[in-house]
């Protein structure tokens, strides 16, 4: 399946998944980016990224980062501000 | 026009190919205003003052704490309990008498914020919220002044040079504005110190006319992996701060 990504940091790559999870796609995007988005031992998204799976923040979703995706689902990946100084 | 102590004192710029005296006397007579004086402004108001920018505007409205001290390099513990924009002002001067401190005590609001920004050619971002860097973010492009944004957390830090007219602002590479959770952002010194000294390259660059800014990319460093990013960041065709402006 491809699955179009919303990004504020990568454009909006089309990403072919085999497995679409939503693991499976921050764990390509973060080979494509060369940038680690989220711990795949602890599960954790890295501080600095929000996940969005059809505008629902990713810890809300009952599956969580194992959330299956299905044709016409709405992943963004967004980078947040730093906001401290 | 440089003094023979000023030629002495910045040599080792000078002495850089593309640089010469000629981009030395444009440091000199430039105007940079250092917003916010704590972790980010410490460094680079140090290195914009030693590189011999010939004056700064610094604005703070905060006192030097305990807790400051593990990363804001201007402030030692006989200046607990001072305003920051007072032991830096004296302190900068310390480092370079050539040059000219302008301190504010103030908050960055509304009502002042235009006043604030007047006269400076760069504004590097200091600050240590969202609401005053958007604020500020939208000043700067109303006023065309270049913007070099820095924000740092924990082990994360970014960094872009918004130069209006040309980049994305600020709102268009954060769409979505978290909501300030923590009242104090966990901070080892060395990221702001990182993400500062790129800042006040940024800024040099911009003043002194060399090299390429990072204007319309956004940099991101994670310490913990010791990875960069390094991306293209795209001009929000319904950005209601550069759009409007355009």
């Amino acid at each position: 399946m491809i699955v179009k990504v919303k990004t504020n940091f990568f454009g909006q790559p089309e990403l072919e998944i085999e497995n679409p999870t939503l693991r499976n796609i921050l764990l390509e995007l973060s080979n494509r980016t060369k940038f680690s988005i989220f711990n795949p031992v602890s599960n954790e998204i890295h501080g600095e990224f929000k996940v969005y799976l059809n505008g629902v923040e990713y810890e809300d979703l009952s599956h969580g980062i194992d959330a299956e995706l299905k044709e016409e689902d709405k992943v963004e990946v967004t980078l947040v501000v730093l906001s401290g100084g | 026009m440089l003094s023979q102590k000023e030629l002495d004192r910045y040599y080792r710029q000078i002495i850089f190919p593309e640089f010469g005296e000629r981009r030395q006397e444009k440091l000199k007579n430039s105007h940079v205003l250092i917003a916010g004086i704590g972790g980010l402004g410490s460094l680079s108001s140090i290195y914009l003052a030693r590189a011999g920018v010939g004056h700064m505007t610094i604005v703070d409205n905060d006192y030097v704490e305990l807790s400051d001290l593990n990363r804001q390099i201007l402030y030692q513990d006989e200046n607990i309990g001072e305003r920051k924009v007072d032991s830096a002002h004296k302190r900068l001067l310390g480092m370079n008498p050539y040059i000219e401190v302008t301190p504010i005590f103030a908050k960055i609001q509304k009502d002042n914020v235009s006043d604030i920004v007047k006269g400076a050619q760069v504004v590097v971002d200091g600050l240590d919220n969202f609401e005053t860097r958007f604020l500020l973010n939208s000043v700067c492009v109303k006023e065309n002044i270049p913007f070099v944004y820095g924000g740092i957390d924990g082990f994360n830090g970014a960094i872009s040079t918004i130069i209006p007219g040309k980049t994305p602002c600020l709102a268009c590479l954060f769409k979505r504005i978290p909501k300030e959770e923590k009242d104090f952002l966990p901070v080892f010194g060395f990221i702001p110190g990182f993400i500062a000294s790129l800042q006040s390259m940024e800024a040099i660059k911009l003043l002194a006319n060399i090299g390429i800014p990072l204007a319309g990319k956004l940099l991101l460093f994670d310490g913990k992996t010791g990875e960069f990013l390094l991306s293209n960041v795209t001009k929000d065709k319904d950005c209601t701060v550069c759009q409007k402006n355009e």
